[in-house]
């Protein structure tokens, strides 16, 4: 199995298109750098602005902790699709290229090639986790500077003291993960079901809006149906910065998230290790 | 010894039967043709023993062990090649060999890899990205993927499929050079030609079923020739016949075309026979070249 793993990684970063969520992550978070670098003081000005007459705010706003904090913002739209980029393919891929049928005949079984693309793909969602948070918190950091950090929230203005933050990341990139991991999960299920590259990446990115579209919108009807809405609980990172924070909420949430991931790992399970392979 | 038995194999997609209890038998070191028009059920076939395609009903017994129990076993003495050469295309030659062997059980030497580059004529350009190649370079290389993990069984769908002369006849001295190394082979092919060069015995299938099949000696030997006689009238034919050791033999008369299963040296006594039964004869030919057999039986049974 770990040889298969091996194999399955060595594909993905040998494929260039691998690198273009690297490079997106990459370009994305330096042009959010450099943008609150240049005019991120008047932006934040204007933001707070509505707090003035409530609160006086010394001292810097704008710190690498804030900065992070916006760039996390990512997760919602770009991040999900830049996993579908390539967690999507993994099978379609194989499939289109005519590759899954040399790899299906070979003495491994299906689960063990299955199992061994799915890890891969977790592996390369968390390089990608891992990449956006070395960029966003530390390149952050060092443009900016530590400092406290204050979070504008639906119920009000979170302030968070320098020393009692970091760890907060360490905990919202762990809940970052596997929210993407769900993502993955869910291209690599319509993956096992499509024979070109470009399906999977579409029908979970419009999954994704869908939802997300439901989710922000304040109709009644909407209202029952948002609690098993996956994207409501991806952003429950979000919690890591309030105070106090609410385990029993981000636990639950956690667990919604892992039994989507389960659900659509075991539906894309089911089907590969029996579907006929025609291509 | 049989390396390969299939009984009763069977597979329908909706509505469309793709084989119906197809039986046959491959032992071992022969080059077994797998003949039929498109859509007869050949790929299916070859995707059936390779696990590709779940059957609906049937038995595999690969080596005298079944396929079902003793998959990871009897695949890793298999080495395949089903339609065209599908590779990783941003990866070079080498690199797609050297991944593909990962998924052997075996463990594959780099100097098996080179040896298997050189034999198949892609040495020097083995870093390049497969990408680059020619239809005729990726065949190669399928053909030295099918030999990573040095099978017992080789599975050649259309091999020669897009290959130009020079590559049809380095492919046949190829199979051939397989063949001698003691290895069976198990070979689909349009081209009649080859399959009548290179087969030892071979099944022709149409609609999924078996239409006919045997060793090419049983198949196109000059026993059993379909004997067609083309005859200036057909008036009392058959009552000519009649109670004639030719009755059994006879299969009818079309377009003053008399057609009759014999062997070579009885034509001559038939041909004796009609002429003393005044019919008078204009011509006389049997059928031998695999082409014609495979026209007869695969129109026959679409018919």
């Amino acid at each position: 199995m770990l040889k298969l793993i091996g194999v399955e990684l060595y594909k993905i970063y040998t494929k260039p298109r691998s690198y273009l969520g690297l490079l997106a992550i990459t370009i994305i978070v330096f042009l959010i750098h450099i943008a609150m670098y240049s005019g991120g003081q008047e932006y934040l000005d204007f933001i707070f602005s509505t707090f003035k007459d409530s609160f006086d705010v010394s001292g810097k706003i704008l710190t690498g902790n804030l900065i992070a904090f916006i760039i996390l913002q990512m997760l919602v739209v770009q991040m999900p699709l830049l996993v579908a980029f390539v967690t999507g393919d993994i099978i379609s891929g194989e499939a289109s290229g005519g590759t899954l049928r040399i790899l299906a005949g070979k003495p491994y079984s299906r689960s063990h090639i299955f199992f061994s693309k799915f890890i891969a793909c977790a592996i390369y969602t968390f390089v990608l986790v891992v990449w956006l948070g070395i960029l966003a918190v530390a390149l952050g950091h060092l443009l900016f500077g530590s400092g406290d950090m204050m979070v504008l929230k639906t119920e009000g203005l979170v302030v968070l003291r320098d020393g009692d933050i970091l760890w907060r990341y360490g905990y919202a990139f762990i809940i970052a993960f596997f929210s993407l991991l769900l993502i993955a999960s869910l291209a690599f299920c319509i993956s096992s079901f499509a024979e070109n590259s470009i399906t999977p990446i579409v029908i979970t990115m419009g999954l994704i809006i869908i939802s997300t579209v439901i989710g922000t919108l304040e109709v009644p009807l909407f209202e029952y149906v948002k609690p098993i809405l996956f994207t409501t609980h991806m952003i429950i990172w979000r919690n890591m910065f309030d105070k106090p924070v609410p385990w029993n909420e981000i636990l639950v949430s956690m667990s919604i998230v892992l039994s989507y991931t389960c659900l659509f790992t075991g539906i894309a399970w089911f089907h590969f290790t029996r579907k006929d392979i025609l291509t | 010894m049989s390396i390969l038995k299939v009984k009763n194999l069977s597979k329908t997609y909706e509505q469309f039967k793709a084989l119906d209890n197809l039986n046959f038998e491959v032992k071992q070191g022969q080059i077994y043709g797998l003949l039929g028009p498109n859509g007869a059920g050949k790929s299916t076939t070859m995707r059936c023993l390779l696990t590709l395609i779940k059957p609906d009903s049937g038995d595999i017994h690969f080596f005298d062990k079944n396929l079902n129990h003793n998959r990871k076993e009897i695949l890793n003495r298999v080495g395949y090649l089903i339609e065209k050469p599908d590779f990783y295309t941003y990866l070079s030659a080498y690199n797609n060999l050297k991944l593909l062997s990962k998924y052997s059980l075996n463990k594959i030497e780099d100097k098996t890899i080179r040896n298997l580059i050189e034999k198949v004529g892609l040495k020097g350009r083995e870093n390049d990205a497969v990408k680059k190649y020619s239809h005729g370079m990726k065949q190669r290389l399928g053909l030295a993927q099918v030999l990573l993990n040095n099978p017992d069984l080789i599975i050649l769908d259309e091999p020669n499929t897009g290959l130009d002369p020079q590559g049809i006849v380095e492919l046949r001295d190829f199979i051939f050079e397989l063949k001698n190394e003691g290895k069976t082979v198990i070979l689909s092919s349009h081209i009649l030609h080859e399959i009548e060069q290179l087969a030892d015995s071979m099944i022709i299938i149409n609609k999924g079923k078996s239409v006919i099949q045997g060793s090419k000696e049983e198949l196109l030997g000059e026993n059993n020739l379909h004997v067609k006689i083309e005859i200036e009238s057909t008036n009392d034919i058959e009552n000519a016949l009649n109670d004639t050791q030719w009755k059994n033999k006879y299969n009818g008369t079309t377009n003053n075309m008399m057609s009759f299963d014999i062997q070579k040296d009885e034509i001559a006594h038939l041909v004796s026979f009609l002429s003393d039964k005044k019919i008078a004869i204009l011509s006389v030919s049997y059928r031998k070249k695999l082409e014609e057999l495979y026209m007869s039986l695969t129109q026959n049974t679409n018919a």
